[in-house]
């Protein structure tokens, strides 16, 4: 590869200040910062297939990053009022109000235009920075077919923002699910950290395309989002024909499945929408979503309720589940090399280390079944080992 | 059973009517906000006066305890519970910024803000501070009687910017800390471990 898969593009900034008790916006240069370089930093955003649309909407005057760096001076009059503005809706969840965009609904029209529930989706459930990590990808003409055939129609813009479209299979997080995956995959993975399957089919359907257009195949591993933060690491595959779904009269081969997000309240924006998708593939007449008015909205979740399905696992029909067409997004901006940063207790690598360290901590966890995939580097545990050597030397203990 | 659809459907019924886009987006901005001077009221102020204040055990503990679950108030997402802090914050560090939070948590504690600047504002910064938290406290018994015990000392930065620093630097500013809770509770017990 020698292109790169993301580009910089620049936008406006601005700062958040208090002016006599009120928060407002004002539109700031690099020349009102202290620090230049740490001003020129935010301004350069670093985004992938929607980055010119960004780019477009900040040289318009509706979206503006905020820099971390510190102002020259706090003493502003004039500004926009900060209730002018959605600043969750394309802001990193760890940092809100980093990226402002002008908006009269409470979330922004790029995160109605992606997510057409939004406003009735949780407020911490957002397109946030899938926008700008979403590569440039290019599609089979069957995965393309599917999302022209699926995709919604809007009150404006005229029809949903673009994703890559999937048959998806909802299965709630339950050991069922886990044996189900186990005998799919081959590999003991389980839903319950939200991982997401794919088929390998759907995968060599989509190409990464680079600055240079070179066409990538997707890694093994990436992170994957639907609507509204559904988010995961894909944990495993497997071959479409093995998984099919029978929707009403017609079979269709499963392309992903994922969890039903548990008690997040985003279901709408993904099972809702993905089975309104799903029925107008089938042909049936869906209507026209005003993203901006809230009744309808509700009242298109009684109209439409979740799609069932058959799922039929190597011919077998093993139960029945919640199918729609759901709409994805990338991210490649992670590095997925085995590593602990942080040994959480749940990593099964930390487990691993724990036991051949006999970790008296663990011995109140229960173990689970390791794969011996996932088993540890020499290296890796060799710096694990010296990092409990430390704890163990600070809490003045003896291994 | 593979999806449970009558809890499913629930939910997707009801969830609308839990949702606050604009109290969220406000609470996830206060997340940052209420962080630094909630911890710098407790770090820089009530836990350098306590090092050096006549109390037991159990009040220093019980201190403790009260502390850490007003900052762990201030960072939850969640912001309907009074964060005793960003009181103190708002009034005595003159923190305009969380200004909304301030009169809220205010109002539900029956609490007359301007008054209580009022009272303070010829105070010096660190009595400000204890003064302020004797009225936040006021019917908390238990802990505004520990709080009493306390006297005004200068301020202290407790937490400083470790992450650029080498491991060996953070090791030693731990066991420092270490010492300091030790001290703190009394004894060489290893009880702030247990804490």
């Amino acid at each position: 590869m020698l292109g790169g898969i993301y580009r910089r593009f620049t936008v406006k900034t601005a700062a958040i200040v208090d002016n006599a008790g009120k928060a407002i916006v004002v539109p700031t240069s690099e020349y009102d910062y202290k620090i230049r370089q740490a001003y020129r930093a935010s301004a350069r955003i670093t985004a992938g297939m929607f980055g010119p649309l960004v780019s477009n909407m900040s040289k318009r005057g509706l979206f503006y990053a905020i820099p971390r760096a510190e102002l020259k001076s706090k003493t502003f009059t004039k500004g926009f009022d900060l209730d002018r503005f959605d600043g969750l809706s394309l802001s990193s969840i760890n940092r809100p109000f980093s990226r402002l965009i002008v908006s009269d609904q409470e979330k922004s029209s790029i995160e109605r235009w992606c997510n057409p529930f939004a406003l009735i989706t949780d407020g911490t459930r957002n397109l946030n920075t899938f926008l700008y990590q979403m590569p440039v990808v290019k599609l089979s003409k069957s995965l393309l077919n599917l999302f022209h055939r699926s995709k919604l129609e809007l009150s404006t813009p005229k029809y949903e923002l673009f994703g890559i479209p999937g048959v998806t299979v909802f299965l709630d997080k339950n050991d069922e699910a886990d044996a189900i995956l186990e005998k799919l995959t081959g590999v003991p993975i389980s839903l319950d950290g939200d991982g997401i399957v794919t088929s390998r089919q759907w995968r060599k359907q989509i190409k990464v395309m680079t600055t240079l257009n070179e066409e990538l195949d997707l890694p093994e591993t990436f992170k994957l989002q639907g609507a509204a933060r559904s988010k995961g690491i894909t944990i495993g595959s497997f071959e479409a024909n093995r998984l099919l779904v029978k929707v009403a009269d017609h079979i269709l081969p499963v392309d992903v499945v994922m969890n039903t997000q548990g008690k997040r309240k985003n279901k709408a924006a993904n099972m809702t929408a993905a089975g309104m998708r799903m029925r107008k593939f089938l042909g049936e007449v869906v209507d026209r979503i005003d993203t901006t008015n809230i009744e309808q909205l509700i009242a298109l979740k009684e109209k439409y309720p979740v799609v069932r399905g058959t799922l039929v696992l190597d011919g077998e029909e093993i139960g029945e589940v919640v199918v729609g067409i759901n709409k994805f997004y990338l991210d490649l901006t992670h590095n997925m090399t085995p590593r602990i940063a942080k040994p959480h207790i749940s990593y099964i690598q930390a487990q691993q280390v724990f036991d051949v360290l006999d970790y008296p901590l663990l011995s109140r966890f229960e173990k689970r079944d390791v794969h011996e995939d996932l088993e540890l580097h020499d290296k890796q545990l060799a710096a694990v080992e010296s990092l409990t050597n430390r704890i163990a030397l600070y809490r003045g203990e003896e291994l | 059973m593979l999806v449970d659809f009558d809890a499913l459907d629930g939910q997707i019924k009801s969830e609308h009517e839990e949702i606050k886009i604009r109290e969220t987006a406000r609470n996830l901005r206060g997340l940052k906000q209420l962080m630094g001077p909630v911890t710098c009221v407790w770090s820089d102020y009530v836990l350098e006066a306590a090092k050096i204040a006549n109390l037991t055990e159990n009040e220093r503990k019980a201190l403790l305890r009260e502390m850490e679950a007003d900052i762990r108030r201030a960072v939850k997402k969640d912001k309907s519970k009074c964060v005793y802090g960003a009181i103190v914050a708002f009034v005595a560090l003159k923190q305009i910024d969380i200004a909304d939070f301030a009169f809220t948590y205010a109002s539900m504690l029956n609490l007359d803000l301007e008054e209580l600047e009022n009272q303070t504002e010829r105070l010096r910064h660190a009595e400000k501070v204890l003064m302020s938290f004797f009225v936040v406290y006021r019917d908390r018994p238990e802990i505004l009687s520990v709080l009493k015990k306390l006297a005004p000392v200068d301020q202290a930065n407790t937490f400083q910017r470790l992450a650029r620093r080498p491991i060996s630097v953070i090791m030693e500013s731990l066991n420092a800390s270490k010492i300091r809770f030790r001290k703190l509770l009394g004894g060489d017990s290893d009880a702030w471990w247990y804490l």
